[in-house]
C-alpha cells in the first residue's frame, strides 16, 4: 500500500526533484542581464544554480542517511542492501556529473541544464529503491526522458541535434521492448511485485510448466533488448558512438553513468530477484553469456580504429558493459550461493570503478581547451604533457584504471570479473557445458582486456609523446577540474584499498544470493497468513544425480506474522 | 475468469499492434510517422496487459496502462518539441537527413534524392519579451518617482 511513509522512503529521490524545481524556477526568474551576450566575452558562471545543485545533492544525501536500512519493503519500494549501495553511488556519480556540467556548452540554460541531470539522477536512485514493476518503468523512464532535454540543451549545433534525434527515436523504441517485457513478465506471473512475480512462479512452473515458462521467456528476451539499450549491449549498441560524438563531454559522460547503472540495477533485479527459480531452467545466463561474449567483442574491436575521442570512449563503454554482463552471466549460471553472490559482488564493484574512471576521463577532456575549442580527436592532445602535465597524468591514471592496469581501481573490477567466473566453472556443482562457457567467457574477458589496452594506451601515448602543436589551456571553471580529482584520487584509493568497498558490495548482494531465503510463502489468500506448503524445484540444493531421482522436493515454510 | 480463449485474443492483437508498430518505426522516414509507430509499439503492450490484467482479475497491469499513457503523453511533449528543432534545421521531416554523425571513411546511405539541406540561415522567429528586465528610463518616470 501507498502511504505517507513510502513518500518518506522516497526522500532522497522527492529532495533531487525539489532542487529540480527550484533550479528551473531560477532559470526563469533570472535577471536578463546576468546572461552573456556574446561567445567569446568573459562569461558569467552562474554560481548560483551550480550551488543550489550541489547542496540538492548534499541534502539527498542526508535524507539517503536518514533513512538508513530498514531492510523492508514499503508498498511499491524496497529498502535493501542492494538498493542503498546503488543509490549512493548514482548520488556521486551525480553530484560529479553536476560539478563536470558547470562549463556546459550553453550557459545560456545552466539552472534547466542542471536541474534536468537532478533529475536523471532521481530516476537512477528510484531504479534502486523499485520493488514494483510499475515504480522500475517509471524510474527507467524518469532517466530517459531528462536525458533528451539535457541532450538537446547540452549542445545546440547539427551535430547535437542529430544526436539527440537518434537517441530519442531508439530509446522510444527500447522502452516499447521493456514494456512488452513487463507485460509478459505480469503475464506468466499474474503479479508486479518483485517478490510476488518469484513466489507466483515458483508454484505456476511446478503446476504447468510449459506454458508459463515460455512467457517468462519471451519476457526476458523483451527485456534484454530494451534494457541492453540503455547499458549498450551489442546489438544494441549502434546509436552509442554517433550520440557521444555528436554531443558534449557533459552529457557523454552523463550518458555512459545513468543509464547503464539504471540498466543494470534493472536487469539485476528482475532477472536474480524476481526470476530466481524459473533460472533454474538455464536459459536466462546462456543469453546473457553471448551477449557478454558479443558486447565486449564487438565493442573493443570497433574502438581500435577510433580517432575521435568521444567515439572512442563510447565503444570503451560498450566494452565495459560486455564485462559487467560478464559478472551477471556468472550470477545468473552459478549453482552456489557462494558464485552467485561472487558474480554479483562483482557487478556492483566494476559500475562503481567504471563509473569513476569514465566520468574522470570526460571531466579531463572537459576541462582542457584547445585555441579556444574543446578537445576533439586523437591529435588534439599532441603536446598535452607539456602544456598541461597534472591534466596528462591524471588523463593516464583514468585511462589505465579503464584498461585494468594492476594498481588501480579497474584493475580489481577486472579481476572480480574474472576470478568469478573461473571460480563458478571448476565448480563441482557445475555441469560440464556450463563449466566449459564459463572458462570459455573468463579466457574471452582477459582476451579482451589485453586487446582494448591497446586503445586505451593509444590515448597516453597521445598526450605524452606526440610534438605538441598547439598550446593546450585551461577551460575556466574548476568544476571538471575538481571531479577529475575527485574520481582521479577514488580510482588510486580503491585501486590501493579494494576491500572496503568490495566487502560493502558482497553484504550487499548477500541478501539476493541465498537460494532459500527469499522463498517464504504467504497464503493470504483468505486475508490472514498462515501456513503454507510450496513445491519448488530444488535443482541446486541436490546433486545432478539426485535431482534426476527427485526432481521436486517439498518444503514447508511457516509463513511469519505480517506487521 | 480464468479463460485462457479471451486471453489468446487480446494477446494476439496486441501482439499484431506490437508488430505493426515495430515494422512501421524501422520502415519509415517521416519523423513524426516513426513517432506515431512507437506509440503504436505502446498501444500493443497496454492491450496485452488490460487481457493479462483481465485474466487474473488484477487490476495491477490497468494500473501500469494508465502510467504508460502518462509517460507516452511526456514523450510526445519532448518529441513533437525536439522534431519541430529538427524540421526547422532541415525544412523537411525525413529522418534520412540526419547522417552526419558516422564512422569515418563510411560512405552515406545512399538516398533516392539529394539531402535539400538550406544555404540560408536559419529564420529569426519571433520571441516573447525578455522578463526581468527593468524598464527603460524616460524623464517624465525619474521625475514623478519621488512623488510616488
Amino acid at each position: 500500500m501507498l502511504t505517507t511513509e513510502t513518500l518518506w522512503y522516497l526522500g532522497p529521490e522527492a529532495t533531487l526533484v525539489l532542487t529540480a524545481v527550484v533550479l528551473y524556477l531560477r532559470g526563469v526568474f533570472r535577471r536578463w542581464e546576468d546572461q552573456p551576450i556574446a561567445a567569446g566575452k568573459s562569461l558569467s558562471q552562474d554560481t548560483l544554480s551550480l550551488q543550489i545543485a550541489l547542496v540538492g545533492v548534499v541534502l539527498a544525501g542526508w535524507a539517503l542517511v536518514r533513512i538508513g536500512l530498514p531492510q523492508e519493503s514499503v508498498g511499491p519500494v524496497i529498502l535493501d542492501p542492494l538498493g542503498l549501495y546503488i543509490r549512493w553511488l548514482s548520488l556521486a556519480a551525480i553530484g560529479l556529473l553536476v560539478l563536470l556540467a558547470s562549463t556546459d556548452a550553453s550557459r545560456t540554460n545552466r539552472p534547466e541544464y542542471l536541474g534536468t541531470v537532478l533529475l536523471a539522477g532521481a530516476g537512477v536512485m528510484a531504479v534502486a529503491a523499485a520493488d514494483n514493476l510499475v515504480l522500475l518503468f517509471v524510474a527507467l523512464e524518469l532517466v530517459s526522458i531528462p536525458t533528451y532535454i539535457v541532450l538537446c540543451l547540452g549542445r545546440r549545433d547539427a551535430d547535437g541535434y542529430e544526436a539527440s534525434a537518434k537517441y530519442f527515436f531508439l530509446s522510444l523504441a527500447a522502452s516499447a521492448m521493456t514494456l512488452y517485457g513487463i507485460s509478459f513478465l505480469y503475464g506468466a506471473s499474474g503479479s508486479l511485485e518483485l517478490t510476488a512475480i518469484r513466489q507466483n512462479l515458483v508454484g505456476k512452473l511446478s503446476v504447468s510448466e510449459g506454458y508459463f515458462s515460455d512467457f517468462t521467456q519471451l519476457g526476458v528476451i523483451f527485456l534484454l533488448a530494451g534494457l541492453g539499450f540503455k547499458i549498450t549491449a551489442a546489438p544494441f549498441h549502434f546509436y552509442a558512438p554517433d550520440v557521444y560524438q555528436g554531443t558534449s563531454y557533459p552529457n557523454a559522460a552523463l550518458l555512459s553513468a545513468a543509464p547503464k547503472i539504471a540498466g543494470f540495477t534493472a536487469l539485476v533485479r528482475i532477472l536474480i530477484e524476481s526470476l530466481w527459480p524459473w533460472e533454474q531452467h538455464g536459459f536466462g545466463w546462456r543469453v546473457v553469456l553471448a551477449l557478454a561474449i558479443l558486447t565486449m567483442t564487438v565493442g573493443n574491436t570497433a574502438a581500435l580504429w577510433q580517432t575521435h575521442l568521444r567515439r572512442l570512449l563510447a565503444y570503451s563503454s560498450v566494452g565495459q558493459a560486455g564485462y559487467i554482463l560478464a559478472a551477471l552471466a556468472v550470477a545468473l549460471g552459478a549453482e552456489t550461493a557462494e558464485s552467485r553472490s561472487d558474480g554479483l559482488a562483482a557487478v556492483l564493484l566494476y559500475l562503481a570503478v567504471y563509473a569513476a574512471a569514465t566520468i574522470g576521463a570526460f571531466s579531463v577532456f572537459e576541462g582542457i581547451r584547445r585555441s579556444g575549442r574543446p578537445v576533439e580527436t586523437m591529435e588534439d592532445l599532441a603536446g598535452l604533457s607539456r602544456h598541461r602535465p597534472w591534466s596528462a597524468a591524471w588523463l593516464a591514471i583514468f585511462m589505465f584504471s579503464l584498461a585494468g592496469v594492476p594498481p588501480l581501481a579497474g584493475f580489481w573490477g577486472k579481476w572480480a570479473v574474472v576470478l568469478g567466473a573461473i571460480q563458478s566453472s571448476l565448480s563441482p556443482r557445475t555441469g560440464t557445458q556450463q563449466s566449459l562457457w564459463f572458462m570459455i567467457l573468463a579466457a574471452a574477458v582477459m582476451l579482451n582486456a589485453a586487446a582494448a589496452a591497446a586503445y586505451y594506451l593509444r590515448v597516453v601515448a597521445a598526450a605524452y609523446f606526440r610534438p605538441p602543436a598547439q598550446t593546450h589551456t585551461a577551460a575556466g571553471p574548476a568544476g571538471p577540474w575538481i571531479a577529475a580529482v575527485l574520481c582521479g584520487l577514488l580510482c588510486v584509493g580503491i585501486g590501493l584499498m579494494p576491500w572496503p568497498l568490495w566487502n560493502t558490495a558482497a553484504s550487499a548482494v548477500e541478501p539476493l544470493a541465498q537460494p532459500g531465503q527469499p522463498l517464504i510463502f504467504w497464503d493470504s489468500s483468505d486475508g490472514n497468513p498462515e501456513l503454507g506448503v510450496q513445491t519448488i524445484p530444488a535443482v541446486s540444493l541436490l546433486s545432478p544425480e539426485d535431482a534426476a531421482d527427485s526432481s521436486l522436493v517439498h518444503f514447508v515454510f511457516f509463513a511469519p506474522e505480517r506487521d | 475468469m480464468n479463460d485462457y480463449a479471451f486471453l489468446h485474443q487480446y494477446l494476439a492483437v496486441g501482439a499484431v499492434l506490437f508488430s505493426i508498430g515495430l515494422v512501421g518505426f524501422f520502415t519509415r522516414r517521416n519523423m513524426i510517422l516513426m513517432f506515431l509507430c512507437t506509440e503504436m509499439m505502446l498501444q500493443g503492450v497496454s492491450l496485452s496487459l488490460v487481457g493479462w490484467s483481465r485474466f487474473y482479475d488484477d487490476f495491477g497491469g490497468q494500473m501500469l496502462v494508465i502510467f504508460i499513457l502518462v509517460v507516452a503523453a511526456c514523450e510526445a511533449a519532448i518529441g513533437l518539441a525536439l522534431i519541430v528543432v529538427l524540421y526547422r534545421q532541415t525544412g523537411s521531416l525525413d529522418i534520412a537527413l540526419w547522417q552526419r554523425l558516422r564512422e569515418a571513411n563510411q560512405p552515406p546511405w545512399q538516398e533516392d534524392r539529394p539531402a535539400p539541406i538550406p544555404e540560408e540561415p536559419a529564420p529569426v522567429w519571433p520571441r516573447l519579451a525578455p522578463a526581468g528586465v527593468r524598464p527603460a528610463e524616460t524623464d517624465e518616470t525619474t521625475e514623478f518617482r519621488d512623488m510616488v
